[in-house]
């Protein structure tokens, strides 16, 4: 038990470093899935760690810093989304390099609520607790948004937007919910990185930080709810722990990462593509294997009643052709 | 609802170049209409006015309803899609997700019950509306003849079949209006011959088809009425054996002799 606790102080906080940038990598894939190359979720980070840092500098505890933190970017982000909704998804992407390189002028510019140069230091108990908890509840909304109507209707968006309308697919409202999310997903990861370094800075949400987050949403698998959070276990956790703060030589490993990644394995680590391609694989030996086995049932079945009336008249169809009565 | 279609003196020009040039039919409902014409005779602009992706310069597309009409020449093609017409494109345009099923599904997005807050917390409302989503699909990949391959990856398979993919993504949405661009483009002629019990089969379920087609033995079979277009213009509408004996029909097909079209 003992060695067990010494195991989590040891490394508790690479690995809530870690926890960090898996939340911030899941922004930007958030919005990668829209097609959208953007990094405005960590923008939305920035803010939310400057508001978590007077909420725990005031004495309220970590968990209401992470649920503000995530609560104002999700507000920043549909804010955002407002100001970007007309523009191309390359000029959205610029747009939030932008976003993002202004954040450290600004926070030297207002010193009276970011702290100036020296930022803002507090003392929190359990901030890696904290966020790896925060990490799990992302995970789970991140799953269930991937296998949902609004899941599905961003890749379509992604894929082809001339497609996506013919199918009802209302550019706005997905792209706003996207910049939303990805808001969310930003705030706190923003927060955990703030509760983990016990300060807030101005250099702290650079494009060093965006960067290593493209890198952990790259390997990982920008197709897969799952790969941002793999990417940073990879990426994340071994800067955590052999780099104190962003530094050329980590810009430079993590620089040559993204680069191997794109040329290499361009779908990253978890792709979903792979599992049906595994499926149809196994269907494949089987039918070799066992070539006397009886032809797949293709005939249609019995549908529902459910639906309307051209749905009834559909099923009537369908029976008609299985020679079913109608 | 079953819908129909009235479309009356549509004109497009891209860049001064004509594309359509008072162009007017009408799709009666419950029945399969032939938009026929060589190739670049604006069958594809005129489909794109009608789903919402182009808007014309001049004229009108009414949606036909009981109970009434309804403009939808200035709608944006999402609020059309809305409103019961979908369409499937020449080339497919599959959008690259995991598995025929989940291709489909996306097809079934302006049905869903589900809200985002329900989806995200998983209430089991949101689960239930996607479960029978998804076998409401199922079933419509029997129906286009791909039940068994619902779970395999769609640009593994055949255009013919991926074509189908594309009809069972349309009807996925329950449609009154089902708008086919090209539907038999690069078929061997024994999927086209599946390709038209199929659309036998849509108009005996009640749904109006509009067939975009320049293969003149798929409107033999399966339409009711037949508009023609060359060169943005329409030069026949009728039945289609009267629209295939026309002469002007045969000159924009095969040249200035009707021997072409017994050669075919």
């Amino acid at each position: 038990m003992e060695a067990l606790a010494d195991l989590w102080a040891n490394s508790a906080t690479p690995l809530a470093v870690a926890a960090a940038i898996a939340m911030l990598a899941m922004s930007v894939r958030t919005l990668w899935a829209v097609g959208v190359p953007s990094l405005a979720g960590l923008g939305c980070g920035a803010l939310a760690g400057y508001l978590a840092a007077h909420i725990l500098l005031a004495g309220y505890p970590a968990p209401l810093a992470l649920l503000a933190g995530g609560l104002a970017g999700f507000w920043f982000g549909l804010v955002l989304a407002m100001a970007a909704a007309r523009l191309q998804p390359a000029w959205q992407g610029l747009a939030s390099l932008g976003l993002l390189a202004l954040v450290t002028p600004l926070a030297r510019m207002l010193p009276e609520w970011t702290g100036g140069r020296e930022g803002l230091a507090f003392d929190v108990g359990q901030p890696a607790l904290w966020s790896c908890v925060a990490l799990g509840w992302a995970l789970v909304l991140a799953a269930r948004l991937d296998g949902s109507w609004f899941g599905r209707a961003a890749i379509a968006l992604r894929q082809d937007a001339a497609v996506a309308a013919g199918l009802g697919i209302q550019r706005p409202a997905i792209l706003g919910l996207a910049y939303g999310f990805a808001g969310l997903l930003g705030g706190l990861g923003g927060v955990a990185l703030v509760l983990t370094r016990g300060a807030v800075a101005p250099g702290m949400f650079s494009t060093s930080l965006g960067l290593l987050a493209i890198a952990a949403a790259l390997l990982g698998g920008a197709y897969h709810w799952l790969g941002p959070w793999l990417g940073a276990l990879l990426i994340g956790l071994p800067s955590a722990i052999l780099f104190d703060d962003a530094s050329a030589i980590q810009d430079l490993a993590v620089a040559a990462v993204v680069v191997a990644v794109v040329i290499f394995l361009p779908r990253g680590l978890l792709d979903p593509r792979d599992s049906s391609r595994r499926a149809a694989r196994a269907r494949h030996r089987q039918r070799s294997v066992v070539p006397a086995m009886a032809p797949v049932d293709d005939r249609p079945r019995r549908r529902r009643s459910s639906g309307g009336p051209q749905r009834s008249r559909l099923d009537a169809a369908i029976k008609r052709r299985s020679g079913g009565p109608t | 609802m079953t819908i129909g279609l009235q479309i009356a003196g549509i004109s497009k020009a891209f860049d001064g170049e004509r594309a359509l040039e008072e162009v007017g039919l009408t799709v009666p409902v419950g029945q399969v209409t032939g938009l026929m014409g060589p190739n670049g005779s604006g069958k594809s602009v005129l489909v794109d006015i009608i789903s919402g992706q182009l808007r014309p310069d001049r004229g009108s597309v009414r949606l036909l309803a009981e109970g009434g009409g309804q403009d939808i020449s200035r709608l944006p093609a999402e609020t059309i899609a809305g409103l019961g017409v979908a369409r499937c494109w020449t080339d497919v345009r599959l959008l690259g997700m995991a598995s025929v099923l989940d291709e489909v599904a996306v097809g079934a997005y302006t049905l869903r019950q589900a809200s985002i807050l329900g989806s995200m917390l998983g209430l089991g409302a949101a689960r239930r509306d996607m479960r029978e989503s998804l076998e409401t699909c199922r079933q419509l990949l029997d129906l286009v003849g791909l039940g068994a391959r619902a779970q395999s990856r769609p640009d593994g398979l055949s255009r013919a079949e991926r074509g189908r993919i594309g009809i069972a993504r349309a009807l996925a949405s329950d449609p009154g209006l089902l708008i086919l661009d090209g539907p038999a483009n690069g078929l061997a002629a024994a999927d086209i011959a599946v390709l038209a019990d199929l659309i036998q089969a849509l108009k005996a379920a009640g749904i109006t088809v509009l067939l975009a087609e320049r293969n003149l033995k798929l409107i033999a079979d399966c339409c009711d009425s037949v508009v023609v277009l060359n060169a943005g213009r329409q030069i026949a509408a009728g039945s289609p054996a009267d629209c295939l004996a026309n002469a002007a029909v045969q000159r924009a097909y095969f040249g200035a002799t009707a021997a072409g079209v017994a050669a075919c």
